[in-house]
């Protein structure tokens, strides 16, 4: 043998070594991969990459099993002629009879009805893209996954500090003294954060998590706190109540920096009460909050205009304008809203003892108190004060989905974005830090579209399919208040849902309600099981017939690289590339991967050839453009504009000659250009010579307080981050709720929600965060399902990619019900039993696993591992679908019927994000004698046309000899 | 004499399993020889990992802990697998410590993760999670 410690393997065949960006999650690490003789041999993280810095994680690392996977898919496939749907019977097809069959039927649609032709992605990294062709196709039906993912905690945040979580900004763990984590957020973003995580805690930092189960990073916290689930906002608003009790807030930064101080009408008589009291000032139309509101001067005891220099305004009191106005300054609205919140009225709800809440905000107070960071930077606000230094607070919060996916979650997630403000924490050191392109106003600019009329034949919408609503009139509503949607998204039903609600596109387009439509086509969404809720019903949707015995979604288009549940479903399934195969843009017309300290995007570079007939979905993108002639895509003679993706991207421009594209790096003719310039024809080379990212650093005088900062503002302006160099306030009250709610009372002078909404609207459109119990405890009866059920994502596994990988899988090979001993004693049955968690909707049996790591009133798994019989390219008698079950059965995507309506999606309703973490379910022993495999049980997935051939009992990986050995074909 | 070490910092180990993949596809195209999987694709896959992380947890509800415990050959000074091998083919290098297994001479008779103490080299159990 040789010793692998004297001698490197490294001269052993051809080496080439390429850089990339990895796909194995949505965290877009860089990566070094290494073949040999054209086989990967091993994949590193880039040390030079900014947001890993060489670290890769368990994903990341197995990325070979993945790009060498049975599950691939090689071939455009059709449903054969009379085989049924969902039965995986296909034929092999050309890619250009597969063009000719969608333009075919998309032409068809677009110059009838746009909108019967859906675009539903999953978890792409090409939004930007999905979206413009849609907009350009005319159809409203477009979305991606946020919906069900965590559009409360971006909709939450950004609605009220011009920011979020993950990619637009996060902990500034580098300088953090405290940092807590509420809920699940382990995968959003992970090597970043387990690097901070790491550094903190060697700094000496303190770390708390609050979340009902103990797992991942919670494992290392200095301090576990267990919480019953969907009562977060409860813990927030006590927490906040404390503050405000003791004094510890930051004044000074409310004062400045949030509308605080704004006095805000307070007479229920009228018609703007709630709204803050405006001053007639010339204002440019523009989609920022204007300043001509006012303050209460202490001196002068009379109102005066907010920012007036030296005035120093009222936080509390109550006061009557000079036109007799009755107003109150919008911190006082918060104290008198919090009152009720005292820590003994929140142990109660969320099994939190009242002592301890006292505690954490005690705790969080006095560090961001006592622990101020100074750095000496100076900067310039908006108002033309210049200041000497940037002062922190060093507390951190760290959230995602534990928060997200409940339906009281938008206001619970305001109640944090509130905590973390009153701490003075908004983009300063050692608290909350944003990352471009935002801060952006609140709301955002875009807009949907405002009514039917916006979908015309043969046109490009007129709107953009997601926009950011900011009064009722922005709402895609008939004349009768009803959705022009799908999925109802910027309905009354759901106004804000600015990600979408695509968890309720198929059941929607089943009972063709709104209206049936002809054409769906999914991208990388596996709605078909992991990503649909209420799956088992879901999975009959698809097949469903109506009367006339045809399919009630009459043509279903499934791209995806693998073999999932979903393309067993498909009439025509079109074959992606793995990550390692393509060109990618990580746009900051996207979601980037930009830093604290400044814009940062990237790119994928094919590293290995594509398999068989893959094609990257971007191309199939760029084809349809071009074929359908829709506008963006082809030049004034209906010609194809781009020759292919990579062509698109370095030629594309948000409108003729405005320098912005969809990378910043390198434009001008010769690259030598940022954010804004001419197209480059080398832009690629450029990105590949420099690891793949681009990287712009501020200006340290711009790296903080950037919602007032007007050195930043002006910059993200000049470079289209932004629109306006106007200040960004923290809307410690949403006025942009009030006027939903004023709508909802008769007293908007524009639109109002239909009868059935108006009590739904007007209670959840509050301008101050409040506390409610999730939607579905209130309708379900919570003593027969006493339990709170919930899923986590393992460290090892992304969404469902993750089990048709040999290595991987053996990490984690089933999944099993997490319950603690206690709930389970009460329920009569022992570790490792067979089980039955039943929901009012559906069952799934599953063995338990005790644990002591999770609160007696939840139960829990691991989702993404349960897998359909002979999916993935697995064996039918694969553990993943044997002993691993997928919770989504048992959860509804729909409420119980209710005032506001029988098919009620089962989701927040300010922002439509899907509340799968309400679910209520009870558990108990299955019967002795019955099977111990997990139910529901399908008739397991046929291998597909184009799939390899079984592969071996034995499998060893060698690079270079490796695809031969197992008759992989190119 | 160097002694190697590989140093594992349990207060920031959160269990993601990143050492036990990376592990595997550096060395298993290496010249130790593939680590193979047996049944990859079908019931109960196994194969051979360098490296594994255990989940554990401590005490009752509310204080509860929980620990990661990524489960790697530490190179021992005085390492108990090797002395037990009936062919020669765990070994400990002189130069460095670092301690070995050569696939030529091994019978596969698994002396050397039968001891009292925890060894890495023969496949084990995956962790409870």
């Amino acid at each position: 043998m040789q010793d692998p410690t004297s001698r490197s393997d490294s001269d052993q065949g051809r080496v080439e070594v390429k850089e990339t960006t990895c796909y194995m999650c949505a965290c877009r690490c860089g990566i070094r991969v290494t073949l040999r003789d054209g086989e990967i041999r091993h994949i590193e993280g880039n040390p030079d990459h900014p947001l890993n810095k060489g670290a890769i994680c368990a994903k990341g690392s197995s990325g070979i099993m993945k790009q060498y996977s049975p599950a691939r898919l090689t071939k455009p496939l059709l449903r054969k002629q009379g085989a049924e749907r969902g039965s995986s019977e296909f034929e092999e097809i050309s890619w250009e009879h597969a063009f000719e069959l969608i333009e075919g039927r998309l032409s068809k649609i677009r110059a009838e009805d746009p909108k019967k032709f859906a675009l539903f992605t999953g978890r792409d990294q090409m939004q930007a893209l999905t979206g413009m062709l849609a907009k350009q196709f005319g159809t409203p039906n477009y979305s991606a996954h946020g919906g069900f993912c965590s559009v409360n905690m971006a909709a939450g945040m950004i609605y009220t500090i011009g920011g979020s979580f993950w990619e637009f900004g996060g902990p500034d763990l580098d300088r953090a003294k405290l940092f807590i984590m509420i809920g699940t957020a382990e995968d959003h973003h992970s090597n970043p954060l387990k690097i901070a995580l790491a550094d903190f805690k060697r700094r000496g930092g303190r770390f708390i998590s609050i979340n009902p189960i103990r797992t991942g990073y919670s494992a290392i916290a200095d301090e576990w706190v267990p919480i019953k689930p969907g009562t977060d906002g409860a813990l927030i608003m006590a927490i906040t109540h404390e503050l405000i009790k003791q004094g510890l807030y930051d004044r000074d930064f409310l004062i400045k920096y949030t509308n605080s101080a704004e006095l805000v009408v307070d007479d229920p008589s009228r018609d703007d009460h709630g709204l803050f009291r405006r001053f007639e000032m010339h204002i440019e139309e523009g989609c920022f909050d204007p300043e001509n509101k006012l303050w209460w001067d202490i001196d002068l005891d009379h109102e005066i205009s907010t920012h007036t220099p030296g005035s120093d305004p009222r936080l509390m009191g109550e006061f009557k304008l000079e036109d007799g106005t009755p107003v109150k300054p919008a911190f006082q609205l918060l104290e008198d809203r919090v009152e009720e919140y005292t820590p003994e009225w929140a142990a109660h709800i969320t099994g939190i003892p009242a002592d301890t809440i006292r505690r954490l905000a005690h705790e969080m107070g006095v560090v961001a108190r006592d622990q101020k960071i100074e750095l000496p930077i100076q900067w310039t606000d908006t108002w033309g004060n210049d200041h000497d230094s940037v002062i922190g607070n060093p507390v951190a919060f760290h959230s995602m989905r534990g928060l997200a996916a409940h339906s009281n979650g938008f206001q619970s997630i305001r109640a944090l974005a509130i905590l973390m403000t009153l701490l003075g924490t908004i983009d300063r050191p050692g608290g909350f830090r944003h990352k471009a392109p935002f801060p952006r106003p609140i709301p955002p600019c875009p807009k949907p579209p405002n009514g039917p009329e916006a979908v015309q034949p043969n046109t490009p919408l007129d709107g953009m399919p997601l926009g950011w609503p900011s009064k009722p009139d922005d709402l895609f509503v008939d004349e009768d208040g009803e959705a022009v949607r799908l999925d109802k998204a910027f309905s009354w039903e759901y106004p804000l849902s600015v990600h979408g609600l695509m968890h309720n596109a198929i059941t929607n387009a089943w009972r063709g309600d709104p209206y049936k439509i002809d054409t769906l086509l999914l991208f990388m969404a596996n709605m078909a099981w992991n990503s649909s809720m209420n799956t088992e019903n879901v999975r009959k949707m698809l097949t469903d017939k109506d009367e006339d015995g045809e399919y009630k979604i009459p043509f279903l288009i499934v791209a995806d690289a693998f073999q999932s549940e979903t393309v067993a479903f498909a009439d025509l399934v079109l074959p992606d590339t793995t990550y390692l195969e393509r060109h990618d843009a990580m746009s900051m017309l996207d979601r980037p991967i930009s830093e604290f300290d400044g814009p940062v995007d990237s790119v994928r570079i094919p590293v290995v050839p594509p398999r068989g007939d893959c094609k990257p979905f971007q191309e199939v993108l760029i084809e349809l453009g071009s074929r359908l002639g829709l506008p963006a895509f082809v030049k004034e003679d209906g010609s194809r504009k781009f020759r292919d993706y990579p062509d698109f991207v370095v030629n594309y421009e948000t409108s003729p000659g405005s320098g912005i594209g969809f990378l910043a790096g390198w434009r001008g003719k010769g690259g030598e250009k940022f954010l804004k310039g001419d197209p480059n024809p080398r832009q690629w080379e450029m990105y590949k010579e420099n690891g793949c990212f681009y990287r712009y650093e501020l200006p340290k005088s711009y790296q903080y307080m950037r919602n007032w900062n007007r050195g930043y503002l002006e910059w993200a302006r000049a470079h289209s981050m932004t629109r306006y160099a106007e200040p960004i306030t923290i809307h410690l009250y949403s006025e942009v709720l009030q006027r939903f709610r004023l709508a909802a009372q008769g007293k908007w002078p524009g639109r109002i929600p239909p009868q059935r909404l108006r009590r739904r609207v007007e209670e959840n459109f509050d301008p101050l965060p409040f506390y409610s119990a999730p939607l579905e405890h209130k309708l379900v009866d919570t003593h027969t399902y006493p339990l709170n059920a919930l899923t986590q994502r393992p460290m090892a596994m992304y969404h469902s990619w993750d089990s048709q990988n040999a290595w991987l899988r053996q990490i984690h090979t089933h999944n099993y019900l997490f319950v603690n001993p206690r709930t389970a004693e009460a329920s009569g049955f022992g570790d490792g039993d067979w089980i039955w968690v039943e929901s009012p909707i559906n069952k799934v049996r599953c063995m338990a696993r005790f644990s002591e790591a999770v609160e007696p009133g939840t139960v829990w798994t691991w989702n993404a591992i349960g897998k359909a019989a002979g999916s993935w390219g697995l064996s039918p008698k694969a553990n993943e679908s044997q002993k691993g079950f997928l919770l989504n059965h048992v959860i509804s995507e729909e409420l119980p019927p209710c005032e506001a309506g029988d098919h009620m999606s089962n989701s927040d309703p300010v922002t439509g994000q899907a509340a799968w973490f309400d679910v209520r379910v009870r558990i108990y022993p299955a019967e002795a004698g019955e099977p111990e495999v997990t139910s529901p049980q399908f008739k397991p997935q046929k291998k597909l046309p184009g799939q390899d051939p079984k592969r071996g009992k034995w499998q060893a990986f060698v690079a270079g000899a490796f695809r031969k050995k197992a008759k992989i074909q190119d | 004499m160097t002694q190697l070490a590989l140093v594992i910092d349990l207060n920031v180990c959160v269990g993601c399993h990143a050492c036990v993949t990376s592990c595997k596809e550096w060395n298993t195209s290496g010249w130790a020889g593939p680590l193979t999987d047996q049944r990859p694709y079908d019931a109960d896959p196994t194969g051979v990992f360098f490296n594994r992380v255990q989940t554990y947890e401590a005490g009752v509800f509310p204080n509860t802990e929980t620990y990661h415990f990524p489960k790697s050959c530490l190179h021992c000074e005085d390492p108990p697998c090797v002395p037990v091998c009936p062919t020669g083919a765990s070994y400990k290098r002189e130069d460095n410590g670092v301690v070995l297994v050569d696939y030529d001479k091994c019978i596969g008779c698994k002396y050397c993760s039968c001891g009292p103490v925890l060894t890495a080299f023969v496949s084990s159990t995956s962790s409870r999670r």
